[in-house]
């Protein structure tokens, strides 16, 4: 309740113009979208583009931002939108980028960069290697497969929400849940083949 | 036993994490032992909850956060709110109070309630009719005095016309007369000349009658007058 009432005071003076309470709203939800843009994208600069894209299209939309339901699903509902409309837009097919991605994941300067400063190597590794193992995992599912088990499972929305942001039906939204489950099934089933 | 399977997709997640109620997990539980197609699911699930557990988070570059998003406020000062307020508050109590200020012959006037404005639209609506018939006025006589100048000028135009008419046939006129009179003249001339001719060989006649009469007096008178004297 202290986090909702925290974003409605922010929302509120970033709409009257506060530029620290529009960075502070930025930094509270900017990890959760970049990562959920880099695991829908799987690629840095594109997770950068689209998260860019979505703090801009949240803030032009803020003044419409009613307060009735939680900032974040409002936001991720936007995320869910640009998306949907990048992937479409640059005809992209995640499934050429994803080894790039893997390399650059492992020696990115970003990533020496990227919150593992007090890990061992062996750690970093690790870490680095299930990422990658997750953006495989998430690659081998359409997008809008993909998207609903991200909202499910990495953002944790109930139906309602991921209906609501995907505007889509709940009976689609768990169709195409269910269809990725069936889809990863036969993908583990394959890896414990190999 | 049928298996629900949409009652295991939906409530799924909440079984990972522990939050159904006693009821509700037992028959989630109850499908996912007995039916392999919910253990898959359960497995997928499962699987999925962990791998979204073990993604480690990656932090955000540096990028500016208010580049396109955040317009500089608009700083106002107080005195500045306050007289903004202050003006349209009066503006408002004069359009209720129907303030009213005019300048006219006795000077600056204030008054409230409207009348003035009345009186002073009647003075202008009698100034603009009383303009409007000097305006007429005038422009009626402009185009009397155009009218009769024109009526003048096609009068003195046909008048012209008609006295070099009138010339013409007079002159037409008098050319007869004098040929008719130059005619008769010669006419006349020319029976006096005859006549003066019938007289005078009436008088050369007469004169020879004379003469031949006195040459035949004379004849006998010397006759006589020897005899006689």
């Amino acid at each position: 309740m202290f986090q909702l009432n925290k974003d409605e005071k922010l929302i509120e003076k970033a709409l009257a113009g506060s530029q620290r309470s529009w960075v502070s709203l930025v930094k509270r939800y900017e990890g959760l979208v970049y990562n959920y843009c880099l695991r829908m994208t799987f690629n840095r600069s594109d997770a950068m583009d689209l998260m860019q894209e979505v703090f801009l299209a949240t803030y032009r939309n803020l003044p419409s931002y009613r307060g009735q339901n939680q900032f974040k699903g409002w936001m991720m509902r936007i995320a869910a939108n640009k998306t949907t409309d990048f992937l479409r837009s640059r005809g992209r097919n995640p499934l050429h980028h994803a080894g790039e991605v893997t390399e650059e994941s492992y020696h990115s300067p970003e990533q020496h960069h990227a919150g593992s400063h007090h890990q061992d190597p062996a750690e970093e590794y690790k870490m680095a290697k299930n990422n990658q193992q997750i953006k495989q995992v998430l690659d081998k599912l359409p997008e809008e497969q993909k998207l609903v088990v991200e909202l499910k499972f990495f953002q944790h929305f109930t139906f309602d929400e991921i209906s609501h942001q995907t505007g889509t039906s709940i009976n689609t939204v768990k169709t195409r849940l269910y269809a990725a489950l069936t889809k990863l099934k036969g993908y583990s089933e394959i890896q414990n083949v190999m | 036993m049928l298996c629900d399977h949409q009652l295991v997709i939906d409530h799924i997640n909440d079984f990972i994490e522990d939050k159904l109620s006693v009821e509700l997990k037992q028959q989630v539980s109850s499908c996912i032992e007995q039916c392999e197609d919910c253990q898959a699911t359960y497995r997928q699930c499962l699987q999925l909850y962990q791998m979204s557990h073990e993604w480690q988070q990656q932090e955000v570059p540096e990028w500016h956060r208010t580049r396109y998003a955040v317009r500089p406020p608009v700083k106002q000062n107080s005195w500045l709110n306050w007289a903004s307020m202050a003006t349209s508050s009066l503006a408002i109590l004069m359009v209720v109070f129907q303030l009213e200020v005019n300048t006219g012959d006795q000077g600056l006037t204030i008054s409230f309630g409207g009348n003035q404005a009345e009186s002073k639209i009647e003075n202008m609506v009698e100034q603009q009719l009383a303009s409007y018939k000097k305006t007429q006025e005038k422009l009626f006589e402009v185009k009397l005095k155009t009218a009769l100048e024109q009526q003048d000028n096609r009068t003195k135009l046909r008048l012209a016309n008609w006295i070099e008419k009138n010339r013409d046939e007079r002159q037409q006129d008098i050319k007869f007369v004098m040929t008719g009179w130059q005619s008769q003249r010669y006419e006349d001339l020319k029976n006096v000349d005859q006549r003066f001719a019938y007289l005078a060989d009436n008088q050369i006649e007469n004169n020879q009658a004379i003469n031949q009469l006195i040459q035949s007096v004379g004849d006998d008178g010397s006759e006589q007058q020897p005899n006689d004297m």
